[in-house]
Formats: C-alpha cells, sequence, structure tokens
C-alpha cells in the first residue's frame, strides 16, 4: 500500500469501512454496533490532522472507545469495594476474638457480623 | 488538545468525576469505621463498656456502601452472587453469541455477546478476588 491508502484506511470513514468484517470481532465491537449509537465523530476539518491530513491516533482511540470508561471504572471501583469490605469483615471479627479473649459478652451489634 | 474536542467529551466530566468522588467516599468511609473499631477495640482491651451510642453506628453497616447486603437473599450475597452472575452472563453470551454468529449477517446479537462475555470475565475476577480475600475462619 502506498502512503495515500494508508492515511486514507486511517481515517476515520474509510477506518469504519474496512473493519466492517464479522470476524473481526474488535472492528464489530468498536464500529458496527456502537457507531450510529455511541460514537461521536468529530466533524472532518476539525481535529488534529497529521502531515499526510489523516486524524491522529489518540483521537481515533478515544473517539471509538471512550464508553470503555464505563467498564473498567466499574471493575476498578468493584475491586477496591471487595477489598475494603473483606479488610473491614476481619477487623470486625479481630474485634470479636478480643471480647472473647477478655472473657466479655459479645455486644449484639457484633453478634450480627457472626449471622452473616 | 484541540478545543472541538474538548466539545465533543464534556459532558463525561460529570460521571467521571461522579466516579471519583465516590472511590474516595469509599476510601473515607472505610477509614471512619475502622476507627470506630479501633475505639471499640481499645475498650475492650481495657475491659471496660462501650458506651452505647459507639455500638449504635455498627448497626449502620447493613447500609453500607461497599457492604452489598442490598443486593438481595443471604445466598446470593458475597462472591457468590458474582459466581452465579458469572454462569448467568456466559449463558446469555453463548447463547446471543449463537444467535449472532450463526446467521450470515453481522447483527446486534454478535455485540450483545461480546459484551456478555466481556461483564461475564469481569464477574468471575471480581469473584475470585471476593473469594480470595474473605476473611477466613
Amino acid at each position: 500500500m502506498d502512503n495515500e491508502s494508508l492515511a486514507q484506511c486511517a481515517d476515520v470513514r474509510k477506518f469504519g469501512q474496512n473493519m466492517g468484517d464479522h470476524k473481526n470481532v474488535w472492528g464489530l465491537l468498536i464500529q458496527n454496533p456502537m457507531r450510529r449509537t455511541l460514537s461521536l465523530e468529530i466533524p472532518p476539518g476539525l481535529s488534529r490532522r497529521n502531515r499526510s491530513g489523516a486524524k491522529t491516533m489518540p483521537f481515533l482511540l478515544f473517539t471509538h472507545v471512550w464508553w470503555l470508561i464505563f467498564p473498567v471504572m466499574f471493575f476498578a471501583m468493584g475491586m477496591i469495594r471487595i477489598i475494603l469490605k473483606n479488610d473491614y469483615r476481619r477487623r470486625k471479627l479481630d474485634l470479636i476474638k478480643s471480647y472473647i479473649d477478655n472473657g466479655k459478652e459479645v455486644p449484639d451489634a457484633l453478634k450480627r457480623e457472626l449471622e452473616q | 488538545m484541540d478545543v472541538h474536542f474538548f466539545y465533543s467529551f464534556w459532558w463525561l466530566i460529570f460521571p467521571v468525576g461522579w466516579m471519583f468522588l465516590r472511590a474516595f467516599h469509599m476510601i473515607g468511609h472505610y477509614n471512619h469505621r475502622n476507627e470506630v473499631l479501633k475505639l471499640l477495640k481499645s475498650y475492650a482491651d481495657q475491659g471496660k463498656e462501650p458506651p452505647s451510642s459507639l455500638l449504635e453506628t455498627l448497626k449502620h453497616d447493613d447500609r453500607s456502601d461497599y457492604d452489598d447486603h442490598w443486593r438481595g437473599r443471604r445466598r446470593f450475597r458475597g462472591y457468590r452472587g458474582r459466581f452465579s452472575s458469572f454462569i448467568v452472563f456466559a449463558a446469555l453470551a453463548a447463547g446471543f453469541g449463537y444467535a449472532g454468529y450463526s446467521g450470515l449477517e453481522p447483527s446486534v446479537f454478535n455485540a450483545l455477546a461480546i459484551a456478555f462475555s466481556v461483564a461475564s470475565v469481569l464477574m468471575l475476577v471480581l469473584g475470585v478476588l471476593d473469594f480470595m480475600t474473605r476473611p477466613k475462619p
């Protein structure tokens, strides 16, 4: 391929046409279903372009996969939540153990942790 | 940075900012509850009776941010719930994948299959993480 057709492939509209093959999973996920509904395309002539006139890669990536922020953040928040929750539960069990070690009655509010 | 790039995605500030605030809220709430537990522990170590108002705060744990007690029945809480949603999402991904890839034309079923398989993998990873970090008796 010459430089001109490479630059055309990097253009957003050509990019979508080339990746329309249903065997191409990445093209399906990024292009076909999402393109009309989710993707916000920058109007032509308004985004930053490289020397051959094609849009630069960060623009292409972000305009097509911006919605990945939501599943990735969901995953990260879930991980934080799980780690903090289990650490808190471990500390609560330590507290119950210290009550038992001192030979005292475990308060009702802590007993509910044992029932779970 | 192109100014039109900002015009296209300015609204992402709100959801992403909300997510960051939520994460900070979670960590702050965790620190607060840990301090309460430390106080109770020092009371218990000295053999004193803790004030009832301090014990009252523990009762709010059911409605806390990172206990998923509100998610439903007891047997679907925690890692069990994540493993069961992994199974459900995997089955949905298999069904939509069969529907999508048995046809000639690429359809919305393909996208649904991919999305559900990603969701099932995420649920499996979260469930394994919950299982590994849980307090062991």
